[in-house]
């Protein structure tokens, strides 16, 4: 890899400051799973990388009436393994215990989980200048897709590939973002950029940004959540396909769907179809059906990954059903 | 206690596990630059000129070669096309047109972003169906005819101009086999069958050090799989004489048939000759990946002829390998998987057209199993369709068309220490192959699969040894066999353990190195517990029989009624004894000579075997000696995401006599781990332009300890029907542990769901589909 300068951060405020409002030249690195990739195979080559594991005070999880407060630097294996989590924030505990391999659970923090670039196997090539990259063309449209866009493909056809980012949309988070002019908040929803709005970032942030927080409400009494994700092999592998779903259920019946899916799209993706087959529904075998049927009506499926459209029917169909 | 069949921990773990072990990536010379190849981003192109002027002005580079500073020589395993720095073109992604050497690999990199190469884009072509017709779109090598070939292909009327080899068998009468099979109530049985593009994917990538002395000899670290080999292939393509050619091999992290060559090292030679500095490369994963030759595609075409009874009378196939841009080690390929059409069962009629093409991919070379693997997939999941075409049992079916000991197969192979029954049966009865799978609940269904295989083990080959006693009654076994992590040091160790009655600790080995060990053909086709296993017994022989012959007069007694064990030399029923050590008194300030200088004993063990006639595939014993196994497999399906987790696996394998057993069982797990890889995960995609898109162990899958199955559902069985020439009736077993796993699973899938997916790997993707296909249709596709 090139040579670059090494600086550590000493508290949230100093990040923006130490960061560039260039992308190619400040980076910042957390657990480093996803930048020491990019690093060695030349995909960035940035001249500064900032270490934000040098702040203090991020990697708390704390848990209140209020709902959760995680740190940007607390790793997915504690998120997978907090009491409070895997019993009242289900989907979420899930989804970090299905990421990647315990070695990379262990160092990986939610957010750089959260903001990980595209696996995109033409954005990952060091001699392919993509559109992504600043390029004029997404390679995937005529090359091999079958790990592609479904939903929202346009004019860049990557898939996000977090699977937190769809377990915290379920669960209605909010993100913190800490950058030159202080800080700002918004729902992690909107947090996700398509590539019609910015078709070289998959977020918000501006270079000199930092995810610093992610909070998430308390959930309703008696509500269910779950994460679903198929992948090739059993670990160490991306979502081809995965659900979030996270039900308010009153009294037998689904007052509240929320379904996000990942791996399928270039952000998290609601799918407000399946939501709205779900909701003020007693959740039967044939409403699961009609969900994951409503879930891909709208998919448009490229020349190699139609298949997707299948799993994605089917597991949310299934994560239905498991929270009936 | 005899150590050869006791289970015996490595010799070379301790290391390994420490980290002390050193690979070639370790090694640091003093003065040592680092190497790094421009590599042509066109699968097949005219090179019209190369301009290296401004990477060699950049601070820090040492030297840049193009195809002009090497000597003009074609290079290949039999078929010599291909040289180590493309000269006029280019034929596939990935292909070096030259090289640098800087201070740090980092300069390297950016100095071979320098170098200009002028192209011309040539059409290319891919598609293995349309390079065998003989007016093919795309002719890849022009000069075909001119190149030095050292094997006969089958007679054509005319060739194919893209096709490099061709191979007939021309056994029994085959159109009478149809015509009986039809006449009397039996089945004819057709399928097209596809294996996948699969890589070694060597947690160790491609990788040398190459250092030249004043007197213009070379020496070359590398972790291949022959150091001899490599020594020839480094003088050929340097034109030197091999004894200019020195070639160590550290500790090797897996080969798997992928580290045959020396391409890298040789291009490391020659800028180390330029830049009159050592030189290292260490190729990148996604180089190593996309780059280096992997196991390319065999499309089989089967046809088979089978009384109503379930018995196989005859079988046609055509297959065809898809080569890559040069012959390379898939030159044998078309016939060595051969092997597998008759395999272990009695075929009165075989009738084989099996071929190799070139196409703007990458080189087609050796992967664990070299071709059988690919060829059982085909014929063992045809035996599992004719066994449902029959309603006959999967294993029974088998049983039924089994040789027996001394018969002939249809290739001339003689069936000996035919262990297919015993490893099938075995196999089945540890599966619980007569109790149907439980059924879960959806959308989940279990299912089990069965299949036999077969790892012949090439020959002519020879293997030698040498054998030093020291004063201390410890030996020193001098061996070129490579420890590629199958335990050939540990097992080589146990023989001279044994034979010598020493412990394991008293023995040492001098590993690889063309100065010191002698030759040895190469750590390949499961032979170095057979070969380099007998040629260390012989050596054995011989140093304890000139032993003997020293000590005689000490004794007063005759050679032969000497022994030797354990330190001492004993007159046989006598008390009479004396040590080792008492051969080698030095009295040499005395006035007295030595008694020994030194003990060295030395054997070579050779055999020899006829070529097949291409056009018949008939001759006399064509092989080493024939391996057998079978495996079986339960797996779990999810018919709504295509996932297949393999619950139960059973790998039944015979080893004539299992040397080290410990050893054995890793082979069975290790080999079915990446069998499960090779069958579900493992898969090179390769976009439009021939540039392979999943070069990184990211997006190109091998399995990880998940798709193992619990230890308490992995079973190793080890059979040992003792083969007449293995040393202790030994046979190998590197191989054959990888050839039934595909079928095994294909069978087990559609045991559990009924479908057929004919093209590995057997992927979700797949899966979905064709489960989806099947309800559409309402039933399965197998047929």
């Amino acid at each position: 890899m090139e040579n670059f300068a090494y600086v550590n951060a000493a508290d949230v405020e100093q990040v923006p400051s130490l960061l560039s409002d260039d992308w190619t030249e400040t980076k910042m690195i957390a657990g480093g799973t996803d930048l020491l990739g990019e690093l060695k195979e030349y995909i960035e080559t940035p001249k500064k990388v900032v270490n934000l594991k040098s702040i203090p005070g991020l990697d708390k999880i704390n848990a209140d009436a209020s709902g959760l407060a995680i740190g940007a630097l607390v790793t997915l294996t504690d998120i997978a393994a907090h009491p409070t989590i895997q019993h009242h924030y289900t989907v979420l505990a899930e989804a970090a215990g299905s990421v990647a391999s315990p070695q990379i659970r262990n160092v990986g923090t939610l957010g750089g989980n959260l903001c990980q670039r595209p696996r995109c196997w033409y954005y990952r090539n060091p001699d392919i200048i993509c559109l992504k990259k600043g390029g004029d063309t997404c390679y995937a449209v005529e090359g091999l897709n079958k790990y592609h866009a479904i939903f929202g493909g346009g004019p860049v056809y990557i898939v996000h590939p977090s699977d937190t980012a769809p377990a915290l949309i379920a669960l209605g988070a909010t993100a913190k973002i800490v950058g030159p002019n202080g800080e700002r908040t918004m729902p992690l929803e909107d947090f996700f950029v398509l590539p019609d709005v910015n078709p070289q970032r998959e977020n918000v942030l501006e270079p000199n940004e930092v995810l610093t927080e992610v909070h998430v409400p308390q959930p309703k009494m008696g509500t269910k959540s779950t994460y679903l994700k198929v992948r090739e092999r059993g670990s160490f592998d991306f979502a081809l396909s995965s659900v979030a779903a996270h039900f308010e259920m009153s009294g037998g019946t689904c007052s509240k769907a929320n379904v996000v899916l990942g791996g399928v799209a270039p952000i998290p993706w609601r799918s407000v179809e399946a939501e709205a087959a779900l909701n003020g529904k007693r959740i039967t075998d044939a409403v699961a059906k009609q969900a994951g049927e409503a879930a891909v009506a709208n998919a448009e499926p490229m020349t190699d990954n139609g298949y997707k459209v299948t799993l994605t029917q089917n597991i949310v169909s299934r994560a239905a059903m498991r929270l009936a | 206690m005899a150590v050869v069949g006791t289970s015996t921990k490595r010799i070379d773990g301790i290391e390994k596990v420490t980290g002390t072990a050193e690979f070639t990536t370790d090694i640091v010379l003093p003065r040592m630059i680092h190497a790094k190849l421009k590599r042509s981003p066109y699968a097949h192109a005219k090179i019209l000129g190369i301009d290296t002027s401004k990477a060699e002005q950049m601070p820090g580079v040492r030297a840049v070669i193009t195809a002009a500073d090497l000597p003009d020589v074609r290079l290949g395993v039999l078929t010599l096309d291909e040289h180590l720095l493309a000269h006029d073109k280019t034929r596939l992604v990935g292909e070096p047109v030259a090289a640098v050497a800087a201070d740090t690999p980092e300069i390297a990199r950016a100095a071979c972003e320098q170098i200009e190469v002028e192209y011309e884009e040539l059409a290319p072509l891919f598609d293995p169906e349309e390079a065998i017709k003989l007016d093919p779109p795309v002719v890849l090598h022009e000069e075909y005819e001119e190149y030095e070939k050292l094997l006969e292909i089958a007679e054509m009327d005319e060739r194919p101009p893209n096709l490099w080899q061709a191979y007939r068998i021309r056994h029994g009468d085959i159109d009478d086999a149809f015509k009986k099979a039809e006449d009397e109530g039996g089945y004819i049985i057709e399928n097209r069958y596809a294996t996948g593009y699969v890589h070694t994917a060597c947690m160790e990538p491609h990788g040398a050090v190459a250092q030249w002395s004043s007197d213009g000899s070379l020496t070359l670290w590398a972790g291949g799989q022959s150091p001899y080999i490599a020594r020839d292939g480094l003088a050929k393509a340097l034109d030197l004489s091999p004894s200019k050619v020195r070639v160590i091999v550290p500790f090797v992290g897996g080969a798997f048939g992928g580290k045959l060559t020396v391409k890298e090292g040789a291009i490391a030679a020659s800028l180390a000759h330029k830049a009159g500095r050592p030189v290292k490369i260490i190729l990148t994963r996604a180089e190593d990946l996309a780059a280096t030759a992997a196991r390319t595609p065999f499309i089989f075409d089967i046809k088979d002829a089978v009384t109503k009874d379930g018995i196989l009378i005859g079988r046609k196939v055509t297959s065809i390998l898809w080569g890559g841009g040069y012959s390379g080690e898939g030159i044998l390929k078309p016939i060595f998987s051969t092997h597998l059409y008759p395999g272990s069962y009695r075929l009165a009629a075989l009738w084989v057209d099996s071929y190799g093409v070139y196409t703007n991919r990458v080189s087609g070379g050796a992967l664990r199993g070299y071709g059988c693997a690919e060829s059982a997939w085909a014929v063992e999941t045809q035996m599992d369709i004719i066994a449902r075409k029959c309603d006959i049992d999967a294993v029974e079916l088998r049983i039924n068309n089994l040789l027996t000991e001394g018969e002939r197969t249809a290739i001339t192979m003689p069936a000996h220490a035919f262990s297919a029954h015993e490893c099938l049966t075995k196999c089945a009865d540890a599966i619980e192959w007569e109790t149907p799978s439980e059924s879960l609940e959806s959308p989940w269904y279990r299912g089990k699969g069965i299949a036999l295989g077969n790892k012949y083990s090439f020959a002519p080959t020879a293997s030698s040894t040498e054998l030093k006693v020291h004063e201390d009654a410890s030996c020193e076994l001098r061996t070129s066999a490579v420890d590629l992590g199958q335990g050939a040091y540990t097992i080589l160790t146990q023989i001279v353990a044994d034979e010598f009655g020493i412990e394991i600790d008293q023995v040492k080995l001098v590993t690889p190195d063309t100065a010191i060990t002698p030759f040895d053909h190469v750590a390949g086709s499961s032979r170095q517990t057979f070969h380099t296993g007998n040629a260390t017994r012989m050596a054995c022989d011989d140093a304890k029989r000139q032993i003997r012959e020293l000590a005689a007069s000490k004794l007063e007694a005759d050679p032969d009624d000497l022994e030797v064990s354990g330190g001492r030399i004993s007159v046989k029923g006598s008390s009479k004894s004396i040590e080792v050590e008492d051969l080698f008194v030095v009295e040499m300030l005395a006035g007295k000579r030595p008694a020994v200088d030194e003990i060295i004993g030395k054997a070579t063990w050779e055999v020899t075997a006829s070529p097949h006639d291409p056009n018949t595939g008939q001759g006399e014993e064509p092989m080493a000696y024939m391996g057998h196994g079978a495996q079986a497999a339960e797996v779990e399906v999810n018919v709504e995401t295509g996932q297949v987790r393999i619950r139960r696996f059973v790998s039944a394998i015979d080893v004539g006599k299992a040397m080290n057993p410990q050893g054995v069982e890793m082979q069975n797990y290790g080999g079915g781990c990446m069998g499960i890889g090779i069958a579900l995960h493992e898969d090179m995609c390769f976009d439009a332009n021939g540039e392979m898109t999943n070069a990184s162990l990211m997006d190109y899958k091998i399995p990880s300890i998940v798709e193992m199955p619990l230890n308490e559902y992995m079973e190793s069985i080890i059979v040992e029907v003792p083969h007449q020439h293995g040393p202790y009736g030994a046979k190998g077993a590197g191989e054959i542990v990888v050839v039934p796993t595909s079928p095994a699973i294909g069978n087990a899938i559609y045991d559990a769901i009924g479908v057929r997916i004919w093209d590995q790997p057997l992927t979700p993707e797949k899966v979905v589909k064709a489960w989806k296909e099947k309800q559409a249709s309402g039933n399965g596709s197998g047929s």
